[in-house]
């Protein structure tokens, strides 16, 4: 198919004609779609922060329950993966074959206790007291006791999990309330 | 061609120009570029719960103090116990009143095998049920011991049923000690628990509502009871349902046995 360099011309002058000069497109209020965007991307950063950087990326899985109670807010967040033992985001001890190495526990191989949880839990809940302290009207006597969030993967041992529960629970520490966060079931239905 | 199409191009460019307008399509482009980023990146149906727990001192305070002889018995903590050992689930009571260690008040077995009947991952030792069949079906993941929860739901149940419903049930009735071998994985206990804490719907059926008790100050002046969203009520003014409210959820965890 070939043209002539005046069918060609026209052809353009068509086609140059069709493009809309721009009148109503330079005229179009996109700032609400802006703001919603902006906002939805704001929020989606801080849920994939806050889900993604809790989870260790994909190094924990979550076991599922039927359980339907809300997360809590505010409490301290403690991750066990298979690899080790993570507080607010900062290692803490290794894990290996889900135990922790003997070395790193009061008693050798058969201890419960493992210090250095401890001692870490413990420096955290007097910086998060502090800060609560520091609150306006805040009454040490009705202030809800300190409560420890547990993340952990669905294959950690009962063992270790009890050594962490034994760590937090000591008095330097202090949290004696423990929430298993786990990941909501949903039953499947028949077809 | 090429040059009127040139042309055309520098013309809107200029006319984008003079207009004085930011030009926000490279933004527009951006954010949503990073919208559709995000929303592949979280994962789909993640949602979290959670159970809260206590780890008792020593040994559970409830199983070592002697039962008051005179009191009514439905007044008083069980000292229900649910020890999950390697191959199979204890239900019983250091009072002697619902079966003891050595002639416990249930047994469950094992289950999850391939090919017995689920409505989730957690009723399948592969974690993996098959939505078509409803059965479990063999994964690439580590098996994890799975028990006949529903089992030790429905003996909860009929303990709660027997001696709780249909009065005001004591706000210390509602402790347990779930104790387990060292080896059994966190989702054993976990899927354990929530057999524990409320009554588990039927198989391929959503999660009942299910209220906890509560020392809320507040509820206890309200005229009801119940909090208004169902989820907490008064215990010493509630009349207990068994299928609506909580069943043992005050779960204390105690060292296991090897």
């Amino acid at each position: 198919m070939s043209f002539t360099q005046r069918e060609a011309r026209r052809v353009i002058r068509k086609a140059v004609a069709r493009v809309p000069e721009g009148e109503e497109i330079r005229h179009l209020n996109i700032m609400p779609m802006m703001d919603m965007m902006t906002i939805l991307l704001v929020a989606f950063i801080f849920q994939a922060a806050t889900t993604a950087t809790s989870l260790s990326a994909n190094s924990v899985q979550l076991p599922r329950s039927l359980s339907d109670d809300e997360i809590p807010e505010g409490a301290a967040t403690l991750i066990i993966t298979k690899t080790g033992i993570v507080v607010e985001g900062k290692s803490i001890v290794a894990v290996n074959n889900g135990d922790v190495d003997a070395a790193e526990k009061e008693g050798g191989s058969l201890g419960i206790k493992i210090p250095r949880l401890t001692n870490f839990l413990a420096a955290l809940h007097q910086e998060e007291e502090a800060k609560r302290r520091a609150e306006p009207g805040y009454d040490p006597a009705k202030a809800p006791p300190p409560e420890l969030m547990i993340i952990a993967d669905r294959t950690t041992p009962y063992r270790l999990l009890l050594q962490v529960m034994f760590s937090a629970k000591q008095k330097e520490a202090g949290y004696k309330r423990f929430r298993l966060i786990v990941q909501k079931a949903y039953p499947i239905k028949p077809s | 061609m090429r040059a009127a199409v040139r042309r055309r191009e520098d013309q809107v460019e200029t006319e984008e120009m003079e207009s004085g307008e930011l030009n926000l399509i490279p933004y527009l482009d951006m954010v949503t570029n990073l919208m559709l980023f995000l929303l592949a990146s979280v994962s789909a149906g993640l949602i979290l719960v959670q159970i809260d727990t206590t780890l008792p001192d020593k040994a559970p305070p409830s199983a070592t103090a002697p039962t008051e002889p005179s009191a009514n018995p439905d007044e008083q903590p069980l000292k229900l116990f649910v020890s999950i050992k390697r191959d199979e689930m204890l239900l019983w009571s250091a009072s002697g009143l619902e079966g003891t260690l050595t002639a416990p008040k249930a047994v469950f077995r094992r289950t999850g095998k391939d090919g017995d009947v689920c409505d989730g991952p957690y009723m399948c030792e592969s974690n993996e049920c098959d939505a078509q069949t409803q059965k479990c079906v063999p994964s690439r993941e580590e098996p994890q011991p799975v028990f006949d929860y529903r089992a030790l739901n429905k003996a909860l149940i009929e303990i709660a049923t027997r001696r709780y419903a249909g009065k005001p049930r004591k706000a210390e009735t509602y402790q347990i000690i779930l104790q387990a071998d060292g080896q059994i994985p966190y989702s054993t206990i976990v899927s354990t628990m929530a057999a524990m804490r409320c009554a588990l719907p039927e198989l391929g059926k959503e999660a009942l509502a299910c209220a906890l008790p509560t020392d809320d100050e507040e509820l206890k002046k309200a005229p009801e009871p119940i909090s208004p969203d169902g989820k907490l009520y008064d215990t010493t003014r509630a009349v207990y349902d068994p299928k609506k409210m909580a069943l043992f959820h005050e779960i204390a965890f105690s060292s296991g046995f090897e």
